[in-house]
């Protein structure tokens, strides 16, 4: 239903807080000496609809950016075809200073995939503030204990799995469990992580890729259970998810991240694009940070500037090889 | 259970939660007011204010925040004919041509009554049945929510006005609005021309205002302006006959909103559509309806109510947002530093009990308030037409641009408002064409996910009950009448299309429904 | 029209004239919608491609404007037969003969009172509202109202979103409306400083502000 556009509109208020007046977003100005300062508002854009992941980080990234600069980072909830509306809207930004967007494995999926006027380097990319892997989950009755036993029964019959979309995260993982293992899942098509979890707790579909911060609750009160986590290594940080193992663990050599973080307008001149990387820098060094990594599940690995666009490179690289066309 | 209302009470009635409970109220009603602002955005936009409360404070004024604005849509609604979310949109049909009959006060009135009585009504079950019925509601996968839509189109009968083909085409034209843009599944981006602000699709909320609000103005400059209604004060008090009237139509809504809002994903929209559908078919005064039948106003907005509560049933038994506007409050949990699933219930007694306590609370203090007010609030329709026009065109385009702060809002407000006025000159229903444009996207999941599930093969929904059950009673709903006939006919008394329908009230009747 | 009475009917001269013309045309022009609609949607494909024939992104956009074009294309036969039968009857015909059973008349918001634009302009009635308007004053009224809004509309980008609805407000229930300036002026900018305080200052809604940065 199109009633979420209307979260949009409000969580973009949301961020502005209650009281202030907010000025149409101008350009901030590079002074003589070479710093940049923003004037007025900065805006960051979120791809997606609020309630997600991607709508977490990016309010948390805003939210962070403001107490570090103190300058106001609005919100605004672009979504719709499946992220493709938020980061087009970027590019019609071309040069902009002050819009930001989170981004995260869309900005390289979608182009891949979709019909799209941009791609991977059409932006500039300023900082990754943490990853996050998914774990494959079933329900509590399933037969299945690991997840050799989801690849081996789908190569002798069939196993459902949900996927959230067709350049969704979860979509990425099985193309690369099926590449790796050459069978073959049955898709249900769903919309949103909250969907998955509906369908997989009724048993319309057997399996699932979720991020570990959307079934925690269901995962401790028993309702549903981690075969594994597809990641380069086992939860060890977190107590209650250390006892998952790795996808490799059980024989399937397969571990994708995905990266959280921000990008900024194609054109943003190097002077901002310092500004705001320093200034996500001076976020990740915060008691905040830390509860945002925690509470989502995440793991605080950051990269900035050039270094961030060498991950990208490598990123998209092998994104390309498990979906590309 | 007791023991767990106790806490609940304990827990929500403190001087400080009492207190931001009604400054939700007040605050959700002023920004359901606002045309295209409803409870999601009220919620959402208010979030902020919360977050240095203590979590159960802040989930109260939330939930405050969340009923008013549903009330301040229906407001808007029966007034202006503005509706302010889309589980207002049939309160328009009735409750606008009540207050073009003088009647705004009772329409209101009734509508604040329902509402109370149906959170009563849903709250009692909530309290006593959540985990039960949040298992039941699991049930529903892709068939059942498919034979679910069905149901929900096949109110469209209900809704077609004088001629069934005509209400069906722009059914057709609804769900064909809602394919604009990306597709479920595939991917695939349809009817967008290369415009990026389509890919998301039609935005619903602005078709709405235009539909309504823009379309209605221009109706009545190009009809003639209206008199300001100046009906005498006590004449905008309920009368104790419209009361009597409205009492089956708000236990039968009450009823079907809340297993309706039970259910993830199809929440208040449907069971406002399906409640004036079924109240249609069921009540003895069926001519009355589409003119100002308090029945038109009293079952959907008893459904809506009834349904925005259970909603609270899969968000707190399961984690799973019921709606649109549960989800945003699940997302507030997580702020708190909560984390919803299935074990809130037993990890955080005090809060869910006393939020559950607090909707009780809320919606008592929105009856409190409004029924005074509504006589106050129907007032507004004294302002002469030459200003009130003005003023609903700047609000409905001021409101369209907020949704998405985007121009591109306000001209597909313009739009809507051409259509608007074309279908209103030429007898066009309208409310096929918002209900295929609000359930086109839901039914063509259900469809696509169906069909995954079935490997291509749709009759898998036949394999079950519950999706059969519904489709049942579909079928009745859509072709009851003339089935009724048929058996009347066939046992030897000349049924069809004679007099105005008397049978006793519940059982349905012959409907003279323009196509046979 | 009156407001008092629930089944108000200014207009009593419409019916007889049988289906309007402006009605036949709209239906004719979905029934051109559904047609395309449905051809362009094939297009994407009533199956998913590779698969057991699943249900796919063209499947419900053909199904929709079939069915447009299929109801569409029953209101112009209606229509049409309607005519021939008006005919036929003559003069003497009085109400609408092919619409048998009362009109519900659920979303029909004002029933009873939908005039057809063409049938108006060839007969402009006697019947004024309450202002004592003509109906031709009225087509004309309606034509300056959407010109003005669309207006409105587009002088955002230059002067801002307040001051271009402040000023449809003002000249539309001043010039417009004849009302005495100075309640006009009152009102618009009571209406002007409330969207303001309650969009812009409490709700945080960056309304555009124009060349002008005003407001």
């Amino acid at each position: 239903m199109k009633t979420s556009t209307r979260i949009a509109a409000a969580l973009s208020a949301a961020a502005l807080g209650v009281g202030l007046t907010a000025c149409a977003a101008d350009q901030g100005g590079t002074s003589a000496d070479g710093s940049f300062a923003p004037s007025g508002d900065a805006s960051m854009i979120v791809p997606f609809s609020a309630g997600g992941g991607s709508d977490a980080s990016g309010r948390a990234i805003a939210a962070g950016l403001e107490a570090a600069t103190g300058t106001n980072v609005v919100v605004e909830n672009r979504e719709g075809g499946s992220g493709a509306v938020g980061y087009s809207y970027l590019l019609s930004q071309e040069g902009d200073d002050q819009t930001l967007l989170a981004a995260e494995t869309s900005l390289s999926s979608i182009p891949l995939s979709q019909d799209v006027d941009f791609t991977a380097t059409s932006f500039t990319p300023v900082a990754k503030i943490g990853e996050d892997a998914t774990l494959l989950v079933v329900p509590a009755s399933s037969p299945f204990q690991t997840c050799s036993d989801v690849t081996t029964a789908a190569g002798a019959g069939s196993v459902v799995v949900a996927v959230s979309g067709a350049v969704s995260l979860d979509e990425v993982v099985f193309r690369l469990i099926e590449t790796e293992t050459g069978v073959t899942f049955d898709r249900v098509p769903y919309e949103s992580g909250g969907e998955v979890l509906t369908g997989l707790l009724g048993g319309q579909v057997q399996v699932a890729s979720l991020n570990p911060g959307e079934v925690v609750g269901q995962l401790e009160s028993g309702d549903l259970r981690a075969l594994c986590a597809v990641a380069e290594e086992r939860y060890t940080d977190y107590p209650e998810l250390a006892d998952i193992p790795t996808a490799t663990e059980q024989g399937i050599d397969v571990a994708f991240t995905q990266w959280r973080g921000f990008i900024g307008a194609g054109g943003m001149s190097p002077e901002a694009r310092t500004y705001w990387a320093d200034a996500a820098e001076a976020w990740t060094q915060t008691p905040e940070y830390e509860e945002y990594i925690s509470s989502n599940y995440m793991q605080p690995v950051t990269a900035y500037g050039e270094e961030l666009d060498a991950y990208l490179a490598e990123y998209d690289a092998q994104l390309a090889t498990a979906i590309g066309r | 259970m007791i023991d767990n209302l106790l806490l609940g009470f304990e827990a929500a009635l403190s001087w400080q939660n009492l207190g931001w409970c009604f400054v939700g109220v007040l605050l959700g009603t002023v920004i359901g007011l606002m045309p295209g602002l409803g409870s999601t955005t009220g919620v959402a936009i208010l979030l902020p204010l919360t977050l240095a409360m203590d979590p159960l404070t802040a989930l109260i004024m939330l939930a405050g925040i969340y009923y008013g604005a549903q009330y301040g849509g229906t407001i808007t609604s029966v007034l202006i004919s503005t509706p302010g979310e889309a589980a207002s949109v049939v309160t328009t049909i009735d409750g606008y041509q009540m207050a073009r009959n003088g009647r705004a006060g009772a329409a209101l009135a009734i509508a604040a009554i329902g509402s109370f009585v149906a959170a009563i009504l849903s709250l009692a079950l909530l309290i006593a049945l959540a985990p039960p019925f949040a298992r039941w509601a699991l049930n529903f996968g892709p068939p059942e929510n498919l034979a679910l839509m069905v149901l929900g189109l096949a109110t469209i009968v209900s809704f077609s006005g004088g001629s069934l083909a005509r209400g069906l085409a722009m059914a057709c034209l609804g769900l064909l609005l809602g394919t604009v843009g990306v597709a479920i599944g595939t991917g695939e981006a349809r009817y967008t021309f290369g415009s990026v602000d389509l890919l998301s699709g039609i935005p619903f909320v602005e078709v709405m205002i235009g539909l309504f609000a823009l379309g209605e103005v221009l109706h009545q400059v190009r009809q003639g302006a209206e008199a300001p209604i100046r009906a005498r004060f006590r004449d905008l008090v309920i009368k104790g006959s419209e009361l009597r009237r409205s009492v089956a139509p708000v236990l039968r809504g009450s009823g079907l909103g809340f297993l309706l809002g039970v259910l993830p994903g199809s929440g208040s929209t449907l069971a406002s559509f399906i409640a004036y559908g079924v109240e249609k078919r069921v009540s003895p005064r069926k001519a009355e309806f589409g003119k100002g039948a308090i029945e038109g106003v009293a079952a959907p907005e008893s459904a809506n109510n009834a349904a925005a509560n259970a909603n609270f049933i899969p968000t707190l038994a399961l984690g799973i947002p019921g709606g649109a506007t549960t989800a945003v409050l699940l997302g507030a949990f997580t702020i708190y530093g909560l984390q919803p699933g299935p074990l809130l219930f037993e990890e955080q007694p005090r809060l869910v009990w006393g939020l559950l306590v607090s909707f009780f609370i809320g919606n008592l203090m929105l009856l409190v308030l409004n029924l005074p007010l509504a006589p106050a609030f129907a007032q507004m329709l004294r302002i002469p037409y030459g200003y009130l026009y003005p003023i609903i065109l700047i609000t409905s385009c001021v409101g369209a641009f907020s949704i998405s702060n985007n121009v591109f809002s306000i001209w597909i407000v313009l739009a809507a408002g051409a259509a608007g006025f074309v279908m209103k000159q030429y007898d066009l229903p309208m409310a096929p064409l918002v209900l295929g444009l609000v359930l086109g996207p839901l039914f063509e999941k259900a469809l696509v996910q169906t069909s995954a599930i079935g490997n291509g093969d749709l009759t898998v929904v036949f394999a079950s009950p519950i999706a059969v059950t519904v489709l049942v009673l579909a079928g009745l709903l859509a072709f009851g009448p003339q089935l009724w006939g048929l058996v009347r006919r066939r046992s030897g008394r000349s049924g069809g299309q004679g007099g105005p329908g008397g049978p006793s009230a519940g059982a349905p009747a012959p409907t003279p429904a323009g196509v046979a | 029209m009156s407001t008092a009475s629930p089944a108000p009917a200014p207009a009593p001269a419409q019916p007889a004239e049988g289906p309007s013309r402006g009605g036949t045309a709209i239906h004719a022009v979905l029934v051109v919608v559904g047609v395309v609609a449905a051809v362009v949607g094939a297009g994407y494909g009533i199956t998913v491609p590779g698969s057991g024939g699943e249900v796919g992104a063209g499947a419900l956009p053909v199904l929709a404007g079939a069915g447009l074009a299929l109801f569409a294309a029953v209101e112009v036969a209606k229509d049409v037969i309607a005519v021939r039968r008006h005919r036929a009857v003559g003069t003497a015909a009085s109400g609408a003969p092919t619409r048998p059973g009362l009109p519900l008349a659920a979303a029909d918001l004002v029933p009873g009172t939908t005039t057809d634009v063409a049938a108006a302009s060839e007969a402009p009635s006697e019947e004024r509202d309450i202002f004592g308007r003509t109906a031709a004053q009225r087509k004309k009224l309606l034509l300056v109202v959407s010109g003005l809004l669309l207006l409105a509309v587009l002088a955002i980008p230059l002067v801002g979103f307040l001051i271009s609805f402040g000023l449809l407000l003002l000249v539309l229930s001043w010039k417009v409306e004849g009302r005495p300036l100075l309640p006009s002026l009152v009102t618009t900018v009571v209406v002007v400083v409330v969207t303001r305080l309650v969009f812009v200052n409490f709700l945080g809604v960056p309304l555009p502000s124009g060349l002008l940065g005003v407001l």
